[in-house]
């Protein structure tokens, strides 16, 4: 049985125009002697009535201090994909094509118990195949699924996926299903080599490889979820990025290019993100100082990038959202440290007896703030002025990256000179640079993003891109 | 120490998609770490360009590229080092050789989206009286420059901490047969 396995997300289905286009694609694919097995996200974005957002804002305006439970968030959340569902369902049927709606749980899809974030264990293709047998289109509610059996739940709790969920859900059923392809339909014709609000002329790539089209959307092109490209790579399955508007053919997701590795793929940017540099010229402790930071970061929940050592010093960036707690935490406090700097292996129980102490201060920028001011004169009055160190932090709050995907980069001299020159003689500074095989990243302040994005797409020539 | 069969393994419960967390340690060949000084504070970003220049007219690769508050810094394979050396203090700049360093990446899928693995990552290379010269970041890892010879005991020791069978530990070519 050809299967073939199309995804539609909500701003393909969110008028009745739309979801019309979206029915001739899988009318089509009947025509062309495939089995379509359909996945839909939720209808339209925020603020829509059925978007996932609008679910979640009904569901916290009971009360916003008191944070809805994990399952029960879930279950609200999964509906909007249900619905999906039985309008595309009904969409199809009144064109004279039998189908039939299916939630996560009632496609077999069983996935761990992580509330929001769940991930996929087994799908049973059953029921679906079933369904194709008896000539039914099943249209499968993406995004969910449900975990297994317990004493509580005998039929399990409904889940989500998380972040793009949807495409996770087409992946894997491209997968369980051994379709001979996953055509992932969105607003745009295909991957484009930047973002076109930014680039309107940006071309779209005809094929791209599935370690390409993963990085790409690590770093922010919003085309396709990386967890679906990383299914569809480790399964072999062919993966198409379409349009539902258009007849355009899209972008292929491949192995391997035809004509050999391309070295620029696309220039991508994303986040609101803040940079910190943290100056710290006291070699006696400075690797504990930046495990310190490290540590105080994953305590109050904050993931960092761009992270880069000097020799007096370190250099963070993090989302923007944790900026007001990543201040108030480290402003002012006082790290005591009598350790060396790097300890005996295995360490001693004993490290650090009868050093005298230091006292490590954290303050923003020159001018010390009132907090900061405030530790000091306890600490001068405890009569331990001298044993103190500031550790002055430099703050760059609109920042954001960008970054060339590159793959094979490394091999080619001069690519980073080339990146580095293009900004700097735009006059966009550049805060830190951060690098893998696929990709070079640099922190830019985001005021910078568009016409960093414009000038790298056209010195990199990916106008010529294909 | 627990025997390996009692440590239990990532990656065997998760059908489609990939496990979460740490999945994978890989040490890279030798490298080694230069760093190129540029005295005058003012001259910092264009003196970055000429030395990328530089590079760039030698035909010499770099990675684990870092912005320094006074200069640049950036790793070469081994077999480039003293090109590398020559090509820059002929052109005139100061530079700082760190011979023998491998790059030790640790993989897991979003890592940044992970709450703390850079941390325990940190910790286990301070307890274990290793310093990270360098460091860096992608969605799928962490990578820091260390000692060569230190490498193995980091491993080691990483391996245990995210639970990791042997299977996940890579050593590319070189580094095995040179740290151990």
């Amino acid at each position: 049985m050809r299967i073939r396995v199309l995804k539609f997300g909500g701003t393909s289905i969110d008028t009745h125009e739309h979801r019309l286009m979206a029915a001739r694609k899988v009318i089509h694919c009947l025509e062309m002697g495939c089995k379509p097995v359909v996945v839909v996200s939720a209808i339209g974005r925020r603020g829509e009535p059925y978007a996932t957002d609008t679910l979640v804002e009904f569901l916290t305006q009971i009360d916003p201090s008191v944070p809805p439970h994990p399952r029960e968030k879930d279950l609200m959340m999964a509906c909007g994909e249900i619905i999906s569902t039985v309008i595309m369902a009904q969409t199809l049927r009144i064109l004279g094509y039998p189908s039939v709606a299916l939630t996560g749980n009632q496609a077999g899809i069983v996935t761990d118990s992580e509330f929001g974030n769940a991930r996929i264990l087994e799908i049973n293709p059953t029921p679906i195949l079933r369904c194709l047998e008896y000539g039914w289109i099943p249209v499968v509610a993406g995004f969910q699924g449900v975990t297994r059996p317990d004493k509580i739940f005998p039929r399990g709790a409904i889940t989500t996926l998380g972040r793009g969920g949807s495409d996770t859900t087409a992946a894997a059923l491209g997968a369980a299903l051994q379709a001979e392809a996953v055509e992932i339909y969105t607003d745009v014709d295909g991957v484009k080599t930047a973002d076109p609000d930014f680039v309107p002329n940006a071309p779209t790539l005809r094929e791209i490889t599935y370690e390409e089209v993963a990085e790409i959307a690590h770093q922010g092109a919003r085309v396709l979820h990386p967890r679906a490209a990383e299914i569809a790579m480790d399964y072999g399955i062919p993966l198409w990025v379409k349009c539902t508007f258009t007849e355009e053919p899209g972008t292929r997701v491949v192995t391997r290019l035809k004509d050999g590795w391309r070295r620029i793929t696309g220039v991508t940017h994303t986040g609101k993100l803040v940079y910190l540099s943290f100056h710290i010229p006291y070699t006696e402790h400075k690797s504990l100082l930046e495990l310190e930071i490290y540590r105080l970061m994953a305590r109050i929940g904050v993931n960092l990038q761009g992270v880069g050592v000097d020799e007096e010093g370190l250099g963070i960036a993090f989302s923007r959202e944790h900026w007001q707690t990543v201040r108030s935490t480290l402003d002012g406090l006082i790290i005591p440290l009598k350790a060396p700097a790097l300890p005996t292996d295995p360490p001693s129980p004993h490290r650090g007896e009868g050093a005298s102490p230091l006292f490590y201060l954290f303050q923003f920028g020159e001018q010390p703030s009132e907090v900061c001011q405030i530790q000091r004169s306890m600490l001068e009055k405890a009569g331990l002025g001298s044993t103190l160190r500031p550790i002055v932090i430099n703050v760059a709050e609109g920042c954001t990256m960008v970054s060339l995907i590159a793959h094979g980069y490394s091999q080619e001299p001069g690519v980073f000179a080339k990146l580095y020159q293009t900004l700097l003689q735009a006059g966009i500074p550049v805060w830190q640079t951060a690098d893998s095989e696929l990709c070079l990243s640099c922190i830019i302040p985001e005021s910078e993003v568009e016409k960093a994005v414009r000038i790298l797409h056209e010195r990199f020539e990916l106008h010529a891109a294909s | 120490m627990l025997p390996e069969e009692s440590i239990p393994a990532v990656g065997e419960r998760v059908s489609f998609e990939r496990e979460r967390g740490v999945s994978a340690i890989v040490v890279s060949p030798e490298v080694a770490y230069l760093f190129v000084r540029v005295p005058d504070p003012a001259e910092v970003p264009s003196q970055r360009l000429a030395i990328l220049d530089t590079l760039r007219e030698a035909g010499i690769s770099i990675f684990l590229i870092k912005l320094q508050r006074q200069g640049l810094s950036f790793g070469v394979q081994a077999t480039d080092m003293e090109r590398t050396r020559a090509v820059l203090e002929r052109a005139g700049f100061q530079v700082t050789v760190r011979p023998h360093r491998v790059m030790v990446s640790v993989f897991a899928q979003n890592m940044r989206e992970l709450h703390g693995v850079l941390a325990r990552i940190a910790e286990i290379m301070y307890e274990s009286g290793t310093a990270i010269e360098q460091i860096s970041d992608a969605h799928d890892r962490v990578t820091c420059l260390i000692e060569a010879s230190r490498a193995l005991q980091v491993v080691t020791r990483l391996r245990r901490a995210f639970r990791l069978r042997e299977r996940a530990i890579r050593w590319q070519e070189q580094s095995l047969a040179e740290v151990r």
